[in-house]
């Protein structure tokens, strides 16, 4: 098909968290659409995997940092090129009822969730790296309106990323840039594979879902490249809860 | 690039004769859909129609379908148009519902027959073509259905409480329309568009004095929109590309109700 608006051709898309799971999934997807991905991990080991599976001819490129480092961040964005896409996408979770919290759970969290992303922006922006007409997306979660015991300081964590969406999407509007957040529901991950989830919780948790099913990597990849392209040119400040029924359930 | 393609798909547009309807026809006929044409004007319904034959590959070129129908009182044919349509083209993949009629007044003049006509067209006709295309024998093993709403469904917007709230009815509509029809596969969405540039739109803002119209276009920070904006985000509801997104309203509107 020639004509395709969802197209990232000639696009320079980067990507956080990008060595497994969703992030993986979501460097190879825009890798096919056409981007020039630029993936990051903290080792070369943890991305390599990513790497090995992108399109080869687009001058993709990888970044070593951790992002909860300060010199590793200003090193990182001096290196990046002009971007087109940035899509934040590393995260973590911590269950732990609220009487049990301890103040480095909690900066923990809100450092890899929610700070790291803040400074990154601020760098990117302040150095100039995303291009006018360029688009931000934050990988959210449903978890960040509808919760779960324990999981207080995720779903905290989430919720500030929607605000923070939205305060972006308004502070930026002016340089046409577009910030959106993308709300996922469970992902079926390989790291979940390796977890101590038993099958039977697992089958427990399904009947939440109204499409009957899990979602995959790719489910959130393809509205990624919907955010990254130029269909969704008029859309900013939105959240787009992608669950199979969830949230509404 | 497959994910985001219709190619194969046979999706029934509504409102297709004018403004966002038109348009969304036309783009996801570029993207490879049999595009079956629902309007009231039928000379204008057979221009989209002729329009759509220019953009199609060859795979869907003259396979269109165009029916002139009035949602306001002729309802009870849709079950016919689609009968039809699923026999010249095969079961349906989902729809666009973007028919909407629109009335600005206040509540001291509107009558009882405004708000009943406003809910028919914009919402009751989206149900009941919904109940149409779901049957079993219409539609195709997995579908979409796209529900054109209105960020009016979620803001307040002066003298436009019938048409805000057959657009809220939609929203509040899908969910629970996406629940019943989880089952058979069948995804249920809305989009929120803020105010698109159709031609009724762009007449409607030249015809308020200047100061009206400014504040009007402030209220959104990436500027008005174009109907094609919509129509790629119908087109991405309609797509494979989106098949655990259900239930959702997809706010479009370059970041008003984001403030």
């Amino acid at each position: 098909m020639c004509y395709n608006p969802f197209s990232l051709e000639n696009k320079i898309v980067f990507i956080t968290g990008s060595s497994a799971g969703i992030g993986k999934s979501i460097a190879v997807s825009c890798s096919k659409m056409g981007a020039n991905v630029i993936v990051t991990g903290r080792s070369m080991s943890g991305i390599q995997d990513t790497i090995s599976e992108l399109q080869t001819n687009k001058g993709n490129n990888f970044l070593l940092a951790d992002l909860q480092s300060d010199s590793d961040l200003d090193q990182l964005v001096a290196d990046l090129p002009v971007l087109d896409g940035i899509i934040f996408n590393a995260g973590i979770v911590k269950t732990v009822p609220v009487a049990f919290i301890k103040k480095q759970q909690l900066q923990e969290v809100f450092d890899v969730n929610f700070n790291s992303s803040v400074m990154l922006i601020q760098k990117i922006l302040s150095q100039k790296k995303i291009k006018k007409g360029g688009s931000i997306c934050f990988i959210s979660s449903v978890a960040s309106s509808y919760v779960n015991i324990g999981n207080s300081l995720y779903s905290a964590s989430k919720g500030a990323v929607n605000s923070f969406t939205k305060a972006l999407a308004l502070e930026l509007a002016s340089k046409n840039i577009r910030v959106n957040a993308i709300l996922p529901g469970f992902i079926e991950t390989k790291i979940l594979e390796n977890s101590n989830i038993d099958d039977k919780s697992l089958k427990e948790h399904l009947k939440k879902y109204p499409m009957g099913r899990f979602g995959k990597p790719d489910d959130i990849a393809n509205a990624t490249i919907y955010l990254m392209s130029d269909a969704s040119q008029w859309t900013t400040g939105s959240l787009i809860t992608i669950d199979g029924g969830y949230s509404i359930k | 690039m497959d994910r985001f393609t219709l190619l194969n798909k046979n999706i029934v547009v509504t409102g297709a004769s004018s403004g966002i309807g038109k348009v969304c026809a036309i783009e996801c006929a570029k993207m490879g859909a049999k595009i079956v044409l629902l309007g009231r004007n039928n000379e204008r319904l057979l221009e989209v129609y002729d329009e759509l034959n220019e953009v199609s590959n060859d795979n869907s070129k003259g396979k269109h379908l165009y029916y002139s129908i009035d949602l306001l009182d002729d309802l009870p044919s849709l079950a016919t148009i689609i009968d039809e349509a699923v026999i010249k083209l095969g079961k349906i993949d989902g729809f666009i519902h973007a028919a909407g009629i629109e009335k600005t007044l206040p509540i001291s003049v509107m009558k009882e027959s405004d708000y009943g006509n406003i809910l028919r067209v914009n919402t009751i006709s989206g149900f009941d073509l919904a109940k149409v295309v779901s049957k079993k024998k219409n539609i195709a093993q997995k579908g979409s259905f796209v529900f054109v709403s209105s960020i009016t469904a979620v803001i307040g917007r002066a003298g436009v409480v019938g048409y805000a709230a057959s657009k809220g009815a939609l929203v509040a509509g899908a969910k629970s329309m996406a629940l019943e029809l989880a089952s058979k596969n069948i995804n249920v969405n809305c989009i929120s568009p803020g105010t698109i540039l159709t031609p009724m739109m762009i007449r409607y803002l030249d015809s308020l004095p200047e100061e009206e119209k400014l504040k009007r276009i402030e209220g959104f920070p990436l500027g008005l929109g174009n109907p094609k904006d919509v129509a790629n985000s119908a087109i991405f509801l309609l797509s494979d590309a989106s098949k655990w997104i259900t239930g959702q309203n997809i706010i479009v509107d370059g970041g008003y109700t984001a403030r």
